[in-house]
């Protein structure tokens, strides 16, 4: 059983992992808490549910397209909400927090436009691979592998983003040193805005992914943006290796809390986690205390 | 405080004096409506404005003072009078605590635990069955006891009362502002590193910033139960304290008047457009979206500027 | 000069950042009522010495002494109670506020007890003192760049300080203006309050210390005149190729 539970809690995790990478890229680059990122991810699973339905096309070929719209869409969020505030003098409020302040806005309006596009009921999303497989006691649906495996991919992916190509280098001089990058000529905006693409196809891999797991609804981007939030804190704002090892470590915490403790307040243990950790390491596990 | 805005202040006074009398009944509920978010809107806009933080915790607060004070009334027959100072001693012990743990993490972390607070108070609400209920809430709320040979059973009554309590609240704020203690807040609100390199404490100033904030939000607490009659859990999500800081940015949160425009404009715009309440959601974010973007002072900053612009136009003129 | 109390001490302060070692071993007093100068090549560690005098953050070794009170991991505000003001590279202000309430602000802190009326007075000579009076009611944020340096000193002085450290108080100026900052700190100085400063530029240095400390790579290796100094080998050495002339 407990093995069981320690499987199924890895997967989750992997997701939580693509979740939480999506959002600590964006603050690593920009230094931005995107409130809306949740929602990203919702439409990401709507996204790729609409492909698959109006082109009749299997899941892993509605994915990559999903993917690239919800990386477009999380551009314009940056040109055209985030960008002008960053350069903004600050005046009643600092820069800082009137970015959170309309990546708040974003969200309710995302949400209502979901709402309005999709309706408010659940959906279901196949990935079209049924079948079991055993591993010792542990029963694993063929699903859950291909989740993980997709998971591996993406991140291979972006580590190879990260560290084989001279945009991911500028990416991470950029998260070094935002000033100093600038400086020697790199055009921060640019690629601020190819961090918010890319993480809007994270976003959006991890929503599809979770629609397939549970189901696809309108409001299914406020736990994973939570999540996201605590996983990204407890392994450091900012890092990836943070990101991933925090997001598999929460999938475990919540599925083990859930089925030991108590399902009702499975959500209120990974807060109060998460209170501690910040109150006791408000840089988190690999995070630069900034 | 200068002769103009001498005179809005005994204009808008006069005026909240007046309404009731002449207005029928809804109006009259709309307007107490009204009051009630405006206190609510200036206790978001103290915590944005003194402690420099988005508060998405403030309903908790609220929540606080109005289970606490309608707890003590149901449950252990206090009278109104007697369980308010204890709800509000609640409010600002719990508010202090959490200031003293979180007010040193910054904006997003500071967000990110309030949010946990908030919710970790919600669920207390709604699970403690044993003393407030549950999910399903407190029920016939009754409004205060009379005072002093003053009664509050009539709407108008109460009416008055919650805006005696707005006032109140203004006027401590405007004295506040000018006071020594008021000026330091505001220094640690313009310039936190310069402020203390002047001498300020500045953890002390925004524990107490905060302070300042749940209280108003737990008088505003205080006024809801008798208000609404019925209190649950579901009103004090995280909708509710985005509903103060969409008003606190609508209005701005640099002037006294701004949260009260705020408020008066998220009760009565949707009141006029005939607005569904399905779609307040979508215009509570596209409200807090264009006010960032394009009138960051909110509409109290927007008529500062008009009437600079016209008084200059006049210089210009002579 | 050498009679004067010893008003601050510093006892071997060391700070690294992480791998790097921004200040090794730096020893120095200031002796009240003189002006002192803290130079040193770009990287000497002198703006981390000054950040640790004033509290900015706290020293990884040694102390701070002010007289006989410790100042070394005390808070910045309690550092200022104790009668140490500072400016801060590029000014800082309350940005929203006017020119005399910036000051009034920096009287209030420092002067809780005292009367409405004694703190306005307090504020208006610290005004007239620096020559900003008919910009009282300007707003902090709209003032031009030399007039945002005059109100931080400003700020600093409404403090009534006992030891005035000024950042790079003579960065962006030009040599008219020098000549004028320079005149204002002695004037400051002859007020009764002792000076200690970091620079880089090094003619408005010599024109205005009593006396120097250089810094190289987180160590002192000069102290001394204006004149002693200009004649350091290992200073000249230090500075590799600036051209000095003072």
């Amino acid at each position: 059983m407990l093995a069981q539970q320690l499987a199924n809690g890895v997967v989750l995790g992997c997701v939580y992992a693509l979740c939480a990478l999506g959002f600590t890229l964006v603050f690593g680059a920009a230094r931005v808490v995107n409130f809306a990122y949740g929602e990203l991810l919702m439409i990401g699973a709507f996204f790729t549910l609409t492909v698959m339905q109006t082109l009749s096309v299997p899941f892993f070929v509605a994915l990559p397209v999903a993917m690239s719209g919800v990386a477009l869409l999380s551009v314009l969020v940056f040109y055209l909400t985030i960008r002008p505030l960053q350069r903004r003098a600050t005046t009643a409020l600092s820069g800082e927090l009137q970015i959170i302040l309309v990546t708040l806005g974003l969200l309710y309006v995302l949400r209502e436009a979901a709402n309005f596009l999709w309706g408010t009921a659940p959906r279901q999303m196949d990935m079209g691979i049924h079948g079991i497989v055993l591993i010792g006691k542990v029963v694993v649906t063929e699903q859950r592998l291909a989740v993980m495996a997709i998971t591996c991919v993406l991140v291979l992916a972006l580590y190879g983003l990260l560290y084989r190509t001279r945009v991911g280098r500028a990416l991470r001089a950029i998260a070094q040193n935002r000033e100093g990058a600038a400086a020697i000529g790199l055009n921060a905006d640019r690629i601020t805005a190819f961090v918010f693409a890319v993480s809007g196809a994270l976003a959006c891999a991890a929503g599809s992914l979770l629609g397939c797991l549970y189901a696809v609804a309108s409001d299914m981007g406020a736990s994973p943006l939570l999540k996201s939030f605590v996983i990204v804190i407890f392994g450091g704002l900012g890092s990836v290796p943070g990101a991933i090892v925090g997001g598999i470590l929460i999938g475990l915490l919540e599925n083990l809390s859930g089925a030991y403790l108590s399902f009702a307040f499975k959500d209120v243990i990974t807060f109060a986690v998460l209170i501690a950790v910040l109150l006791l390491r408000p840089a988190g596990l690999f995070g630069r205390a900034t | 405080m200068s002769i103009l805005e001498r005179i809005w202040s005994a204009l808008f006074t006069v005026a909240m004096l007046i309404a009731p009398l002449l207005l029928g009944d809804y109006q009259a509920y709309l307007l107490t409506l009204t009051v009630i978010w405006a206190i609510l809107a200036l206790s978001m806009a103290i915590v944005l404005g003194l402690a420099g933080q988005i508060n998405l915790g403030q309903a908790a607060f609220v929540a606080i003072g109005a289970y606490t004070s309608s707890v003590l009334r149901l449950r252990y027959g206090l009278d109104f009078w007697l369980a308010a100072p204890i709800a509000l001693v609640a409010v600002i012990v719990v508010a202090a605590l959490m200031g003293l743990l979180t007010l040193r993490l910054r904006g997003p972390f500071f967000i990110l635990v309030m949010l946990a607070f908030a919710e970790i108070v919600r669920l207390l609400i709604a699970n403690w069955q044993d003393v407030t209920n549950g999910p399903l809430g407190l029920r016939d709320i009754a409004p205060p006891e009379p005072l002093l040979g003053l009664h509050f059973e009539t709407k108008i009554a109460f009416y008055y009362l919650s805006l005696a309590v707005l006032l109140s609240c203004l006027i401590g704020l405007s004295r506040l502002k000018r006071s020594n203690i008021g000026r330091l807040l505001i220094a640690v609100r313009e310039d936190d590193v310069l402020a203390e390199f002047v001498g300020i404490p500045i953890m002390r100033n925004k524990i107490l910033g905060l302070c300042i904030g749940a209280f108003v939000a737990g008088l505003g607490g205080l006024l809801l139960g008798p208000f609404l009659t019925i209190l649950a859990p579901s009103q004090f999500t995280l909708f509710a304290s985005v509903d103060m800081i969409v008003m606190a940015v609508v209005g701005g949160i640099a002037t006294l008047a701004g949260p009260l425009l705020g408020a008066a404009f998220l009760v009565y715009v949707p009141e006029l457009l005939s607005f569904s309440s399905d779609y307040r959601p979508a215009m509570m974010g596209a409200l807090l979206i264009l006010m960032t973007l394009f009138a960051p002072r909110g509409l109290a900053g927007l008529a500062l500027d008009l009437r600079t612009a016209l008084t200059r136009r006049e210089q210009h003129d002579e | 000069m050498t009679n004067s109390p010893v008003l601050l001490r510093v006892d071997a302060i060391a700070k690294h950042f992480g791998g790097v070692q921004a200040v090794a071993d730096v020893s120095l007093q200031v002796d009240a009522g003189e002006i002192l100068g803290l130079i040193g090549p770009n990287g000497a560690g002198k703006t981390t010495t000054f950040n640790l005098i004033s509290g900015r953050f706290p020293p990884s070794g040694g102390s701070v002494w002010l007289e006989d009170k410790r100042l070394t991991g005390l808070r910045p505000d309690r550092i200022a109670a104790l009668g140490v003001a500072r400016t801060f590279q590029g000014t800082r202000l309350f940005p929203q506020l006017t020119v005399a309430d910036n000051i009034e602000t920096a009287v209030i802190a420092s002067a809780k007890l005292v009367g409405r009326e004694l703190q306005r007075d307090r504020a208006e000579q610290v005004l007239a003192f620096i020559g900003l009076e008919r910009l009282g009611s300007a707003v902090a944020a709209s003032l031009a760049y030399a007039h945002r340096s005059l109100l931080g000193l400003g700020i600093a002085l409404a403090l009534r300080p006992r030891l005035l450290l000024l950042d790079e108080p003579f960065a962006g100026m030009n040599p008219r203006e020098t000549v004028d900052a320079a005149q204002m700190v002695r004037r400051i100085r002859d007020t009764g309050v002792t000076v200690l400063l970091v620079e880089h530029d090094m003619p408005a240095v010599m024109s205005v210390c009593d006396r120097i400390v250089v810094l190289d790579q987180g160590r002192k290796i000069a102290e001394g005149s204006p004149a002693d100094i200009r004649a350091n080998r290992r200073v000249i050495e230090a500075y590799l190729g600036v051209d000095e002339d003072a």
